[in-house]
C-alpha cells in the first residue's frame, strides 16, 4: 500500500519513497525532503491561514474534528482502511489492537468530549471566541499561534491526535513532526479533518525528519529556535530527546515535555477472592495486552498483597491464563529484534530464579507473566512481560517502589473500601503519580483528564481581562 | 583441571592471535566442552539451568554446537548478588573454600553484580587481559604509561586495576612497572581531585615511548587544558592511546569518535590507527582490544559470538550473520568458579567471523559493539552511541 508521510496543504513537496515491512504486510511511505526553507514556507501559510481558524467558534471547531473522529469509527471509511492496513506495519501492533486503537481514539475525540473538556480547562468554552462575564469583569482567552509538536517513538496510536486536536481547539495552528517510525496516523488524521472541513485543515502541518540527524539541524534551528513569545513547543518523547529540544527552543517561547512514564497495579488481599478473580484477571489483562503495554499508562508491575483467598502465585497463573486468552481475541504485534532481545534476557534470568525456588516464569502466546518472590525492581521491558511481586502488606508496598517513585504515572488500585483512602492519600503524596484508577480503566480515560498531573492548556493560554 | 593446559599453551604461543584458523577453532572447541563439562558437574544450580534447555555436555560435539550451551543473564548476576552471599554461593562450582575474592561490578545500571573467584582463575584472568595487551595493543616491556586515571590506592574502578595488573604481569616485574607508569588525577591535601597536567608533560618528556590509557572524557578534559595552554605533543609513530569505559557518569559531555580522535591526534601526538578502543566484558573480567584496524578480536581462549531469537523467545541458539545485529553472547572457559557463559542484551555484530582473518593479519572473530537492546518506548535506551560498562571492582574478602 502507498501513503504520504506528510502533510502539507496547498504546497508541493519534493519526496521519495521509504518502505516499512514486518509480518503484518509491507507499506510504501511518500516521505518529504525537510528543508529549512520548507518548513520556513509552511509555518509562514500557517500565519496567514490562521485568520480563518480565528474566527470559526470554538464549538464549530470540535463539530468538525468530532465528526473527523466520528467518521474513522466507520469501518467503510476509506481513511480508516487505510489506518488499518497501515498501523500494524509502522506500530508493529496487530490489526485487531490497531482497529480497537482506532475506536478508541473515535470514542474520545468526539464533539461532547472536546467541549466538556473545554469547560473542564477554561470553565467555558466561548472564552476563545469573545469577552465574556468572568470572575475578573469579562474575560478572554487566546491560545498560541503556532503549537510545535514533537511525537516520540513508541507505536502508540492516539498520541498524536491528541496533540493535534488540544492545539486546534485553542485555535493555534499546530505544526507535527511524527517519529520518522511512525509518521502515518497523524497525516491520516489531518486528512480525516480536511474531509470536513479543509480550511480548517490548512492550519495543520505533518513533517517528518530524523531528529537529532545533523543534517536537519538548520530545520531544527528554524522550527524550534525561531518561535516567539506566542509559540510554543511540546515534546512527547524520551528525557535525552525532551533536554536536546529544550536546549533549541528560544527562551520567549513556551517550552512543555512529556517524558515517559511507568504505572502499576496494587491489588489488595480481599480483593484476590474466587468471586472476583475472573472480572479481576480480565481488566488487569487488558490493561497489559492494551498497546502490547508500551503506554505509559500500561502496568509493568503488579504488586498483590499476600493473605487472600487466592494467593499472588495463584493469581499469576491465572492472568497468564487470561493474557492467553485475550491474546486469540487481540494478539501480540511483531517484537523487533531488540524488543525480543529484552523480553529474552528477562525471561531466562527468572527461568535462573525458578532453579533457585525464587520465582516463577508462566509463558504463554501472549505474554510473558514472572512471579517474583525477590520482590526485585527490574526495569520496564514492556511487550506484555509482567511482573508480580508479593506484599506482606500494604506498608511495604511504598518501600518497594522508591526506586521508580518519581516516573510513576497511573495507579491501578484494586482494595477493599478500608485501605483505598490510606492509598490514595499515600499516592498522592507521589509528585510524579497523576491517576488513581480501577486495573481495567488504565487504558481508557476521559479526555477532560489531566495530563501528567497538569491541565492540559497550561502554559499554553493567554487571557485578558476587561474589567 | 587438565583442560586448561591448552591455555597454558596457548598463551606460551608467541602470538595466538595469528596461529591457523583451524587449529585455533579446534582448541577453543575442546576448551569450551571441557568448561561446560566442568560447570554442568560442579554446579548444581548451572545443570539444572541446562536441563530446563534440554543441553548437556555430551551435546557439544562440533564447533557449531558451541552456540547450544546455556547463557547466563548478566542481569542474574545482579540480582543474586543482591541477596548477599548465601544466593552466590550456589553459582559457585569449585569447592567454596577455595574462593578467594569477590569482583564486583558496577555495570550501566548502577546496580551491583558479585562474581566469585578462585586464586586460578584469577591468574589465568590476569595472563589473559596481559596476554591481549602485548598481542594486539603490540607494546614493549620498556614502555611508559600514562594514565589518565587516579592510582590505584584512590580508585576501585577495574578498568584502572585490570589495566595496571596487565601491565605489570607483562613487564614481570612490580618494581619496574611502578616506575613506569604515572597517574595523572591526584588528590589534595583537602581530597579534592585535579588533573596534574605539569607531571604528566615532564613524565612524558623524560620516556622515550609512552602510551596514555583512561577513559574517553578523560582524553577530552586533558586535551582541552592542554589546548588552553597552547601545548600540543609532538606525533610519535609508536605512541598508543587506549581507551575503556566509555562516557559513564559524563553522558552529557560525550562528542563523536570522530572528533575525540582528532583531538587525541593534535593534542597528544597519536597516530589515527594507534588510537585503540577496548570493549569491556565486565561479567567475565576481560577486555577486547582493538587493533590498527580498529577491530576488536577475540582470543581464542574465547568464544564471542552475536545471536538471534528463534520464534520460540528463550532460544537464541541461532548465530546473527557478520554484520548483522544480534545479541552478544560470550564464553570464557579459563574461569572455572562460576559458569561464565553469559548473555547481557547488548546488541551488537561479528565484523569477521571465526573462519577468518582481519585485514591486519590476526585470525578469528571480531566483535562491535552497537548498543544496549532497546526500550519499545523508544526512552533513552533507544540512542546508539556508545556506552560500555565501567568495571568497578571491588577486591571483597571473602567473608
Amino acid at each position: 500500500m502507498k501513503v504520504k508521510g506528510y502533510f502539507l496543504p496547498c504546497m508541493e513537496v519534493e519526496s521519495e519513497k521509504k518502505i516499512f515491512r514486518n509480518k503484518f504486510g509491507e507499506v510504501e511511505v511518500e516521505v518529504p525532503h525537510t528543508t529549512e526553507y520548507l518548513v520556513k514556507s509552511a509555518i509562514e501559510r500557517m500565519e496567514n491561514t490562521r485568520e480563518y481558524l480565528l474566527k470559526l467558534p470554538v464549538r464549530k471547531i470540535a463539530e468538525s474534528v468530532g465528526r473527523a473522529s466520528k467518521n474513522l469509527s466507520d469501518k467503510k471509511y476509506s481513511l480508516r482502511k487505510k489506518l488499518e492496513k497501515t498501523l500494524p506495519v509502522t506500530t508493529n501492533l496487530s490489526p485487531e489492537m490497531v482497529s480497537l486503537s482506532i475506536d478508541i481514539i473515535a470514542d474520545t475525540f468526539t464533539e461532547d468530549n472536546m467541549i466538556e473538556m473545554l469547560y473542564s480547562e477554561l470553565g467555558d468554552p466561548e472564552y476563545l471566541d469573545k469577552f465574556k462575564p468572568s470572575k475578573a469583569g469579562k474575560s478572554k482567552a487566546f491560545g498560541k499561534n503556532i503549537i510545535i509538536n514533537v511525537f516520540g517513538s513508541g507505536g502508540v496510536p492516539g498520541i498524536q491526535v491528541l496533540g493535534i486536536v488540544n492545539g486546534l481547539l485553542i485555535k493555534s495552528a499546530v505544526f507535527s513532526k511524527p517519529d520518522s517510525s511512525e509518521p502515518i496516523l497523524p497525516v491520516v488524521y489531518c486528512e480525516a479533518i480536511s474531509d470536513v472541513d479543509p480550511k480548517l485543515a490548512e492550519n495543520l502541518v505533518v513533517l517528518p525528519w530524523e531528529g537529532g540527524n545533523p543534517k536537519y539541524s538548520d530545520v531544527e534551528n528554524y522550527v524550534f529556535g525561531k518561535r516567539g513569545e506566542n509559540d510554543a513547543v511540546i515534546v512527547y518523547g524520551s528525557k535525552q530527546t525532551i533536554n536536546t529540544i529544550r536546549r533549541m527552543v528560544n527562551r520567549d517561547s513556551t517550552f512543555i515535555g512529556y517524558p515517559p512514564r511507568t504505572s502499576i497495579i496494587v491489588i489488595g488481599k480481599g480483593k484476590l477472592n474466587r468471586n472476583n478473580i475472573e472480572d479481576l484477571t480480565y481488566r488487569v489483562a487488558m490493561d497489559v495486552c492494551m498497546y502490547d503495554q508500551k503506554a505509559c499508562f500500561s502496568p509493568q508491575i503488579i504488586y498483590t498483597e499476600e493473605g487472600g483467598e487466592i494467593s499472588p502465585e495463584e493469581f499469576s497463573e491465572a492472568l497468564a491464563q487470561k493474557i492467553n486468552k485475550l491474546n486469540k481475541k487481540y494478539p501480540v504485534g511483531e517484537l523487533t529484534d531488540d524488543a525480543k532481545a529484552k523480553v529474552n534476557e528477562r525471561k531466562r534470568t527468572y527461568i535462573a530464579q525458578t532453579i533457585l525456588g525464587k520465582a516463577r516464569v508462566y509463558e504463554s502466546e501472549g505474554g510473558v507473566i514472572i512471579f517474583d518472590r525477590n520482590k526485585t525492581t527490574e526495569r520496564p521491558i514492556t511487550y506484555r512481560t509482567v511482573q508480580i511481586i508479593p506484599i506482606e502488606s500494604l506498608d511495604e508496598f511504598f518501600e518497594l517502589i522508591k526506586p521508580f517513585k518519581d516516573d510513576l504515572q497511573t495507579i491501578g488500585l484494586e482494595v477493599g473500601e478500608k485501605e483505598f483512602e490510606y492509598y490514595v492519600n499515600s499516592l498522592s503524596s507521589l509528585e510524579s503519580v497523576s491517576r488513581i484508577t480501577r486495573p481495567g480503566s488504565m487504558y481508557r480515560f476521559p479526555l477532560s483528564i489531566h495530563h501528567d498531573g497538569k491541565r492540559n492548556y497550561e502554559g499554553l493560554i493567554r487571557w485578558i481581562d476587561l474589567i | 583441571m587438565g583442560y586448561l593446559e591448552i591455555f597454558d599453551r596457548l598463551l606460551e604461543h608467541p602470538n595466538p592471535f595469528r596461529i591457523p584458523v583451524e587449529e585455533a577453532n579446534d582448541l577453543r572447541l575442546e576448551l569450551i566442552q571441557c568448561a561446560f563439562e566442568h560447570q554442568y558437574k560442579n554446579n548444581r544450580f548451572y545443570r539444572e539451568f541446562c536441563d530446563h534447555f534440554k543441553v548437556k555436555p555430551d551435546d557439544i560435539k562440533e564447533f557449531d554446537d558451541i552456540t547450544r550451551i546455556p547463557l547466563i543473564t548478566s542481569d542474574f548476576f545482579k540480582q543474586i548478588s543482591a541477596y548477599g552471599e548465601k544466593d552466590i554461593y550456589k553459582i559457585i562450582s569449585v569447592p567454596p573454600e577455595e574462593i578467594v575474592v569477590y569482583f564486583t561490578t558496577s555495570g550501566t545500571t548502577g546496580k551491583a553484580s558479585k562474581y566469585p573467584f578462585d586464586r586460578e582463575s584469577l591468574i589465568r584472568l590476569n595472563k589473559s587481559n596481559a596476554k591481549i595487551l602485548e598481542c594486539i595493543g603490540e607494546i614493549d616491556k620498556e614502555d611508559r604509561f600514562v594514565f589518565l586515571t587516579p592510582d590505584l590506592e584512590h580508585t576501585k574502578t577495574g578498568l584502572v586495576h585490570g589495566m595496571y595488573q596487565s601491565i605489570e604481569i607483562y613487564i614481570g616485574d612490580k618494581k619496574k612497572t611502578k616506575d613506569q607508569v604515572f597517574f595523572t588525577i591526584k588528590t589534595d591535601a583537602n581530597g579534592n581531585r585535579y588533573y596534574d597536567v605539569d607531571g604528566m608533560l615532564r613524565f612524558i618528556d623524560e620516556s622515550m615511548d609512552v602510551h596514555l590509557f583512561g577513559p574517553p572524557f578523560a582524553y577530552k578534559d586533558v586535551a582541552e587544558m592542554l589546548i588552553e595552554r597552547g601545548y600540543s605533543l609532538d606525533l610519535k609513530e609508536k605512541r598508543k592511546a587506549f581507551m575503556s569505559g566509555g562516557w559513564k557518569g559524563r553522558k552529557e559531555e560525550m562528542i563523536p569518535r570522530q572528533e575525540l580522535e582528532s583531538m587525541i591526534t593534535e593534542v597528544y601526538g597519536v597516530n589515527e590507527n594507534n588510537i585503540r578502543d577496548g570493549l569491556g566484558l565486565t561479567d567475565i573480567f576481560s577486555w577486547l582490544l582493538e587493533c590498527c584496524e580498529k577491530e576488536k578480536h577475540v582470543p581464542p581462549w574465547m568464544h564471542v559470538s552475536t545471536r538471534k531469537e528463534s520464534e520460540y523467545i528463550g532460544d537464541i541458539r541461532r548465530r546473527a550473520a557478520k554484520n548483522e545485529d544480534g545479541i552478544i553472547a560470550f564464553l570464557s572457559p579459563i574461569i572455572t568458579s562460576y559458569p561464565a557463559f553469559i548473555t547481557t542484551g547488548d546488541i551488537g555484530a561479528l565484523t569477521n567471523e571465526f573462519n577468518e582473518n582481519c585485514k591486519c593479519g590476526r585470525i578469528g572473530p571480531t566483535v562491535e559493539y552497537r548498543r544496549r537492546s532497546g526500550d519499545p518506548r523508544g526512552c533513552a535506551l533507544r540512542e546508539l552511541e556508545k556506552m560500555q560498562s565501567e568495571v568497578l571492582v571491588v577486591f571483597s574478602e571473602k567473608s
